[in-house]
């Protein structure tokens, strides 16, 4: 049974939000991007975020801004992280890590639960079906992709909100410092994927997408999201050939492939470099440049295809090499030196 | 649809360090809820902490020793470790890989924050895989699809739905599932701010309960497809779940148990059983007064009034994203001894509504067991296990 | 310190611990309930009161039906303060 995507809503460090990429892309030198955030109060009533974080309202906002856009409404929420509410994790891990065990506000507790969001937003839309969160690093938004595409086969929902979902924090990036995972001096997110120093700059972002089995005049098929752990073995293009051909794609079906490119001189070529070479009639486009590294960042590629297959130009600045064809078979391609790797793959 | 079927079962907790021990314990009625003697924390109150150190544990997991080891991880790797043996499966057998726990490791992590730079082992924590990344290396797997769960208390009971599922629908034959979590400051401080931390230990289904005891376990089960599992032992058959949303309190549950009685009905429906088809209840029951009350209510309105019902949280504590596991792991026992786990420390029963609370272990006829957990956010989930 | 001043002063209080920032201390009735139709406070409030009682003015409430009682309004909490803290 085929599954399609009816609405997707992207807040990222780009204008994103407003439904499109811009002409002249956000930039700036550093080495973190934040998000263009909303005023929040205009979408989503104050009473309502008292006692929220910086990541829930994000959330919340672009989950309401994604049911309010789909034609169906979900009755399930699946939410995907790498890295949940790190903010109030760590007020109420300090709080608590000093020795003084008491007079605690309970509230960062609540709030760093990982699946805190998907509760708020099934309670801010009296969504009472499924309710499920994957933490799991890089490829938390595939399990929640693979998982909300079996309820549909199963009929257990006709829509299922689907998000992924990461933040900035100083706490993440102080800590990934340490193990040498950002640039050390400040670059300018645009010059970032020219790799030529080791690391990458932190991103953030809320994707949301409303994944229903009933299509609809605007809707892109969803065709597959895979994902995998694989510690040491050289055979990413043989997995990615095998499920295609599962799911009846041949590699030269693929228009465009939306690489996790992330700027870092020592793994950038070796994790991407045979996939692209692989797929030779297809456009290659990368998008971390825009948002920065963060675990869920396949979201924002995923969010950019959708917009593709809706007629939107790819902008140049995404461009690393230009196929001849309209895209109307994407695949997104994210490998990570921490051992995974995923793909997804949407069409018209 | 495919039938599922459990041919592998691992479990360590505050009562045994693997699924026999844990048995004769269970069997015994032994259970010891105590001020921590190994997690560091100012507070005294009582806890289900496993009497065996870090080093202790390390050695029984069967790997190297680290200046910086994850409690939590040596958790899943023992009961990991025992789940594959049963099943008698090897890291070349093609399989998925399903996990929970609360954080990755949050005894780990909470002690980073005074001194980074002391305790950069520790940072491979704050990576929401490393655990299961270490699990999977230590089984000797290179490659395998891979989810983790994380739905607070209800976790590795949503990660068993998920592999039921994925079997179930025919998109895998055979799954590792299950949960871990080591006590931690973090969420013993948590439980003690929402003012749901028991001062005295924990008496689920007890008029005088007063809380929650947390505690710490780690558990796992093999799932495999009926074709996949020809041959082989089978514990039981995974027959029904289901997962809703209370949409109601981020941390309180429907007073009148409206989310457990839909989990509960689906779940039945789903096994295509009827409610005097449940022989035995393993409750949620996490000793609070407003979950136990609402799950009462729950079980009264689905079920009939003799079904035997209890919680282990009496033995075991609130062993937070592991409970969902621990407790099938006790479901499945529960059908292989035909015996209905007592609710230990159970004292003077509620009386309102009218539940058939076990107090001492008893023999009984039971095929189908039905497991409940539910955690912050709303989060309902009902199992059924059936004996095959 | 007279009451009317401590009910002002809890005002501003509870504004900042409870997050209720869209509101002004004008806006909160000293007599009206804090909790279902008045403000509209959940059971996670109680215990920021509480641990506001016990910040701000040392005094432990642990008793339920007491904390019902003392937390009815803030004229209730003012009045509580005024017979055990060192306000």
């Amino acid at each position: 049974m085929a599954t399609y995507i009816t609405s997707a809503v992207l807040l990222s460090p780009q204008p994103t939000f407003e439904g499109a990429l811009p002409e002249v892309p956000f930039n700036s030198r550093g080495k973190h991007l934040l998000c263009h955030e909303p005023e929040y109060k205009t979408l989503i009533p104050p009473a309502r975020l008292r006692r929220m974080n910086r990541i829930l309202k994000m959330g919340l906002a672009t989950a309401t801004q994604c049911i309010n856009q789909s034609e169906v409404k979900p009755d399930a929420i699946i939410v995907g992280t790498g890295q949940g509410c790190t903010i109030d994790l760590a007020i109420f891990m300090r709080s608590c890590s000093e020795g003084v065990e008491e007079l605690l506000s309970p509230i960062p507790f609540i709030n760093s639960g990982h699946n805190t969001l998907a509760g708020r937003i099934a309670m801010d839309n009296q969504i009472k079906g499924y309710n499920m969160t994957y933490l799991q690093e890089n490829t938390a938004l595939e399990s929640a992709l693979t998982d909300a595409m079996m309820s549909l086969e199963e009929g257990k929902s006709n829509c299922t909100l689907v998000g992924a979902i990461d933040e900035y924090t100083q706490l993440s990036f102080d800590l990934f410092d340490l193990t040498n995972n950002w640039r050390k001096e400040d670059t300018n997110n645009l010059d970032l994927l020219k790799a030529d120093a080791p690391g990458t700059i932190m991103g953030e972002g809320a994707a949301f997408f409303c994944i229903s089995n009933q299509p609809t005049d605007n809707s892109i098929e969803i065709v597959l999201s895979e994902s995998r752990l694989n510690i040491g073995a050289d055979d990413t293009l043989d997995w990615i050939i095998k499920i295609l051909g599962n799911n009846h794609l041949t590699s030269n079906e693929i228009d465009l492939l939306i690489v996790g490119r992330n700027g870092d001189q020592r793994h950038d070529d070796a994790l991407n470099a045979p996939v692209e070479q692989h797929f030779q009639q297809a456009t290659i486009a990368t998008y971390k440049h825009l948002c920065g590294e963060y675990p869920t960042a396949q979201a924002f590629a995923l969010w950019m295809a959708t917009t593709t297959l809706k007629g939107q130009e790819l902008p140049n600045y995404c461009i690393k090499r230009k196929g001849t064809r309209i895209p109307k078979t994407i695949l997104l391609y994210n490998k990570s030196e921490r051992n995974t790797e995923s793909i997804i793959v949407v069409r018209k | 649809m495919r039938r599922v079927f459990v041919t592998g079962i691992g479990a360590i907790s505050a009562i045994g360090t693997n699924v026999e021990e844990n048995v004769a314990n269970l069997k015994a009625g032994f259970s010891q809820l105590a001020p921590a003697k190994l997690l560091k924390t100012a507070l005294n109150i009582p806890v289900a902490e496993l009497a065996l150190t870090n080093a202790e544990l390390t050695q029984m997991a069967g790997i190297e020793p680290k200046e910086t080891i994850s409690r939590t991880l040596l958790f899943g790797l023992i009961a990991a470790k025992e789940a594959v043996a049963s099943a008698k499966i090897s890291g070349k057998d093609e399989l998925i890989f399903i996990n929970s726990c609360t954080g990755s490791g949050i005894e780990v992590i909470e002690n980073i924050y005074q001194t980074p730079e002391q305790h950069i082992g520790s940072i491979p924590y704050f990576h929401s895989n490393e655990i299961p990344l270490q699990i999977i290396e230590a089984l000797g797997i290179s490659r395998c699809r891979q989810f983790n769960v994380s739905t607070a208390c209800s976790s590795s009971a949503n990660a068993i739905m998920l592999a039921t599922r994925l079997i179930r629908n025919g998109k895998a034959e055979r799954i590792l599932v299950g949960g871990n979590d080591a006590l931690s400051r973090f969420s013993l401080n948590g439980f003690n701010a929402l003012e749901i931390a028991s001062p005295t230990g924990c008496r689920p289904f007890d008029q005088q309960r007063d809380g929650v005891t947390l505690g710490e376990a780690g558990a796992y089960l093999v799932l495999e497809s009926e074709e996949a599992a020809k041959g082989k032992d089978i514990y039981a058959e995974v027959s029904g779940y289901a997962n809703v949303n209370e949409a109601y309190h981020p941390t309180s549950t429907t007073p009148d148990g409206e989310g457990a009685k839909t989990a509960i009905t689906e779940a039945l429906a789903t096994a295509k059983l009827s409610a005097s088809d449940i022989g035995y209840v393993n409750a949620h029951g996490t000793g609070t007064q407003v979950n136990d009350m609402s799950e009462a209510l729950a079980l009264s309105h689905t079920l009939g009034a003799d079904t035997l019902v209890s919680s282990t949280k009496g033995y075991t504590g609130h062993t937070l994203a592991a409970c969902g596991a621990l407790e099938a792991v006790y479901s499945i026992l529960a059908i292989r001894e035909q015996m209905a786990w007592c609710n230990n420390r159970l004292q003077q029963p509620i009386t309102e509504p009218a539940l058939n609370l076990v107090t001492t272990n008893q023999k009984a006829d039971i095929e189908h067991v039905l497991s409940n957990s539910f955690g912050f956010g709303g989060n309902d989930t009902s199992l059924i296990f059936s004996k095959v | 310190m007279t009451q009317e001043e401590l009910i002002e002063q809890l005002k501003g209080q509870i504004i900042k611990n409870l997050s209720l920032e869209d509101l002004t201390p004008g806006d909160i009735d000293a007599d009206g309930p804090l909790f279902g139709e008045g403000l509209g406070l959940d059971s996670i409030d109680a215990i920021e009161l509480v641990l506001l009682l016990e910040k701000e003015y040392g005094i432990k409430v642990e008793d339920p039906r007491k904390r019902r009682e003392v937390l009815t309004s803030i004229r209730t909490m003012a009045k509580f303060i005024e017979a055990n803290g060192k306000a």
